[in-house]
């Protein structure tokens, strides 16, 4: 395997990125099926795709939760296979079910997830107290976890992801349980995210969210990309307005099979 | 540093969440903290009070019929002055108020038969009864004791000595000093309560850490994090020790703090100081075996889905780790024998030696490194175990594969087991008269089908399995002058081993007895011990198993774990070793070469030599093979007896130094020329 140098890479490349799972009643089930994506520095790449499209399946390859059955991956120039302690190092995860210690407080969950990601020792008090302050977690600091609001908890999610200062982020349904007002606030925070020159890739089922947040989206459906182009991209592409209508035009070509999208 | 920094971190944040998890905290180590002395003053005073209760107790009897003459004196005392004797009015009466409780016991006295017409007594009573029981032995006892009252006055009056004394005083002397026979005691259960201790202490942060992680989604927090995950495990393991000994410490503590307040004998032996250099030492000791207690436990958590999955194997894997801790309690076991490879049942065994004052340093020594083994061995299992991704994400639990090449490396392990386990049962229950036909099912057939049935049941690619491909044409040279290397080797590997485990005389006797040279002819030997050994064993071990293990472990690995299997599958301790030095060898050869012929050319002139050489100038020669059915030949050609000065020299392991330098010459012209896969 040639590995070109890593700054000739995007900070998130896939190569033809496949999963197959074997599964006893259907046999060969592919939940990524060559999947080629990337995500440069200060983008926000959108996964859209319905339940059970490999979002999640594509997402934990990336972290090296999954091993992929084919193709490669790269995270900041590591391949996920031949280096995924490095890999893991160099990206934030987040999502739904990434769950915190609900007897820490926040000012030790963050110091905790700075520490065991490798974050320079004598600069992580430092970074504990200015991440506490930017998701204004202040005044519930040494409060544990467990007494806090979801809303409250879900910005703790959030610190600790980002506790490392990693240039990648995954992000993995983040706002699936959220309600409206904490679902912004938290696309807030990755929009500013995006400004501070982070990789972000961001899965959603949520057409609106995706709209509003992602510079490109990539399309999924029974594991493949049928497409990745910004809004505008896609609009041109199909003559759709709306992202629900462009999803539907690719996810059920004239025709056929209907009964092949879930609702 | 970065290791030690997370390792540190995962400990700190281990034991912080136990100690903010009051419930917890409260119920699985407080509450047995104090549960203990509890339990150990109530079982003490209930046993207590049983005993004064059973001494002060007066039983109620009955003496059906005529006193014996004889015993009338006996009875006018009283008989037993703790029987009070009612009138009852025969035997069915008797049996009336005995099932009544109205008596405890009734004695009868039937007229004697014969010369002496001595009259005989029966005593009457309940088994199902506590009581009825305790007063028929007490009664018994006392006619015991009375019946030798009356025979020493029948002999005084013949004119006998009364007195034993009269015929030999007897004295026995305990010579072993006070401290020795209190630590011979501790010793005995020491392991058994320190690993029980530690286990149990140690479970509550153990399940909770991996299994009660994975059910809140913690888990899958961590393991996307950039904590490497040996940090990972090793910070759990340091939480999980520290646990253990903890709250062992603290019951050891407490057990002396009773038996110190309490006195008493329950406890017996823990009185005993030990010095600080022997306290030491023991922990020291135990330490290895600690960390392999907190490895399996992390391991067994690892494994579950779910903290209820965890729960379940807890009890299971305690009694694993307690059945060996108590080997020590057999008192015919000794460190040198087999019981030094078998983790902790060794630590058990070499302490109670230690603590009697008969350390044996080397056994000790052993035991250390195979209990110090088995944890890393462990812990790695428990990082693989952790990174199994359908544990781990839990939603592709549902993916099984079905059938497939791609299923033989997930469910190779368990068909060895299986194989192994058929191939025990059929060796020990089919012994066939004839050796030949022994050979040729018992080797030749098992290990010709396993491999055809794997290859058939998942659809393996034959010529990649068997790695049925054609080597270098230099390798051959290196096979010829590998073989009489690797003889010399493994003879050395056997008389090594032979001198910790000696190898049974009789079988090699038995063994040596059926080859005798005249019973079979040559080719027919040669064609059995060698040639279909090293075809079908190949073709089983380093053919579809070695396939089958590619994938699981690196190059080093698969030699260690494919020679011990070849090993183990000869089915007789002092074999493992030597035949799996040779099984490693083989190994080696078809990773190197990328193909089976090598090898399966390398193990028949292997046996071939080994045996040729036993039968040709072995005649008469004291020693023959070693067990099982082509034993000669792979337990290092200890049937050599040559000359009598080479046969004295093949029985020195240093000769077989002789054999390193030209296996080595055969391995670098192997590694020159190799084509791995």
């Amino acid at each position: 395997m040639a590995h070109p140098s890593p700054s000739s890479r995007p900070p998130v490349q896939t190569r033809a990125l496949s999963k197959v799972y074997y599964d006893e009643m259907r046999g060969a089930l592919k939940a990524a099926d060559s999947v080629d994506v990337h995500c440069d520095a200060g983008e926000i790449l959108g996964l859209l795709g319905a339940n059970g499209a490999g979002k999640t399946t594509v997402l934990r390859m990336l972290s090296t939760l999954l091993t992929p059955t084919a193709g490669e991956a790269w995270i900041m120039g590591h391949e996920v296979r031949a280096a995924p302690e490095k890999v893991r190092s160099q990206l934030g995860f987040y999502s739904a079910s990434t769950a915190l210690y609900p007897k820490l407080t926040p000012r030790e969950t963050v110091r905790f997830f700075a520490q065991i990601n490798g974050y320079p020792r004598e600069r992580i008090e430092a970074r504990v107290e200015s991440l506490i302050q930017r998701f204004g977690l202040t005044e519930f600091a040494d409060s544990r976890v467990e007494s806090l609001s979801s809303g409250m908890k879900q910005k703790v999610s959030m610190a600790r992801t980002v506790a490392h200062d990693p240039p990648v982020l995954i992000f993995d349904e983040p706002t699936v349980a959220l309600d409206v007002l904490n679902a912004l606030e938290l696309r807030t925070i990755i929009e500013d995210l995006r400004t501070e020159g982070k990789a972000i890739l961001f899965s959603t089922h949520i057409m609106s969210e995706a709209e509003q947040l992602c510079d490109r989206i990539a399309i999924l459906h029974q594991g493949r990309i049928l497409a990745t182009d910004t809004l505008d991209g896609l609009r041109a592409m199909t003559g759709q307005h709306y992202l629900e209508e462009i999803f539907i035009h690719f996810a059920r070509p004239k025709g056929a099979r209907p009964e092949g999208v879930p609702a | 540093m970065i290791g030690s920094t997370v390792t540190r971190a995962i400990m700190g944040l281990d034991l912080r969440l136990l100690v903010r998890d009051t419930r917890t905290l409260l119920m699985a180590v407080v509450l047995p903290v104090v549960i203990l002395p509890v339990f150990l003053v109530l079982s003490q005073r209930t046993q207590d009070q049983t005993e004064t209760r059973a001494e002060a107790r007066i039983y109620r009897g009955a003496w059906i019929g005529d006193v014996p003459e004889v015993l009338e004196g006996w009875l006018e005392q009283g008989g037993d002055a703790r029987i009070e004797w009612l009138p009852v009015d025969g035997p069915d009466a008797a049996t009336a108020a005995l099932e009544a409780r109205e008596i405890d016991v009734w004695v009868t006295a039937e007229p004697g038969v014969g010369a002496g017409d001595a009259p005989s007594i029966h005593v009457h009573y309940r088994g199902d009864r506590d009581a009825s029981g305790s007063a028929s032995a007490m009664l018994g006892r006392s006619l015991t004791d009375q019946r030798q009252v009356l025979q020493a006055m029948l002999l005084a009056e013949a004119g006998f000595p009364v007195s034993p004394e009269a015929v030999f005083p007897l004295e026995t002397r305990n010579l072993a000093p006070a401290e020795q026979v209190a630590g011979a005691r501790l010793g005995l259960f020491l392991t058994p309560l320190l690993l029980l201790l530690v286990a149990v202490g140690g479970s509550v942060l153990a399940l909770d850490g991996i299994a009660g992680e994975k059910e809140r989604g913690t888990l899958l927090t961590l393991m996307a994090s950039g904590a490497p995950r040996r940090d990972v495990i090793l910070g759990k393991l340091g939480a999980v020790g520290a646990v253990g000994l903890g709250i062992a410490a603290v019951q050891i503590l407490n057990l002396w703090l009773m038996q110190t307040l309490l006195g008493g004998a329950s406890l017996a032996g823990l009185e005993i100081s030990i010095a600080p250099a022997m306290a030491l030492l023991l922990f020291v000791l135990y330490l290895p075996a600690v960390v392999l207690v907190g490895g399996i436990l992390l391991l067994s958590s690892a494994w579950s889905r779910s903290y209820k999955e965890a729960q379940l194997l807890f009890t299971p894997v305690l009694l694993l780790l307690v059945v060996p801790s108590m080997a020590g309690l057999l008192p015919d076991l000794t460190l040198r024998s087999v019981i030094a490879l078998i983790p902790v049942a060794n630590l058990s065994v070499g302490i109670r030696d230690l603590l009697a004052g008969q350390g044996d340093g080397v056994g000790l020594a052993t035991a250390w490194a195979v209990n110090a083994l088995a944890a890393v061995w462990v812990l790695q299992k428990t990082i693989r175990t952790l990174e199994d991704e359908e544990r781990l994400t839990g939603d592709t639990s549902q993916a099984e594969f079905l059938g497939g090449p791609a299923l033989w490396p997930r469910r190779v392990l368990v068909w060895v087991l299986v194989l192994w386990a058929g191939k025990f049962m059929l060796d020990v229950n089919l012994t066939l008269d004839d050796l030949r036909l022994s050979i040729l099912f018992q080797v030749g057939a098992v290990f010709l089908f396993f491999p055809l049935l794997v290859i058939r049941v998942f659809r393996l690619d034959a010529r990649e399995a068997l790695s049925l491909r054609l080597p270098r044409p230099e390798v051959w040279g290196a096979v010829l002058i590998g073989v009489p290397g690797g003889l010399l080797c493994t003879q050395g590997v056997f008389q090594l081993v032979n001198q910790v485990i000696p190898v049974p005389t009789e079988v090699l006797e038995n063994f040596g007895q059926a080859l005798a040279p005249g019973t079979i002819p040559a080719w027919q030997i040669l064609l059995l011990v060698a040639v279909i050994p090293g075809i079908t064993e190949e073709l089983t071990f380093r053919g579809v198993i070695l396939h089958g293990l590619r994938r699981r472990f690196g190059p080093v690995g698969l030699v260690l774990v494919v020679g011990l299997l070849f090993g183990v599958f000869h089915m007789a301790i002092f074999r493992i070793f030597p035949t799996g030095f040779l099984g490693a060898m083989l190994t080696a050869v078809t990773l190197l070469t990328g193909s089976i012929f090598p090898a399966i050319a390398w193990h028949t002139l292997h046996n071939g030599l080994a045996v040729g050489l036993s039968q040709l100038l072995g005649q008469g020669s004291e020693s023959g093979g070693g067990g099982g059915a082509d034993g000669a030949a792979e337990a290092g050609g200890e049937a050599v007896g040559w000359l009598a000065t080479f046969h004295g020299w093949f029985e020195n392991p240093w000769f077989a130094l002789a054999g390193i330098p030209l296996l080595a010459l055969s391995f670098w012209i192997l590694w020159r020329h190799r084509t791995p896969r």
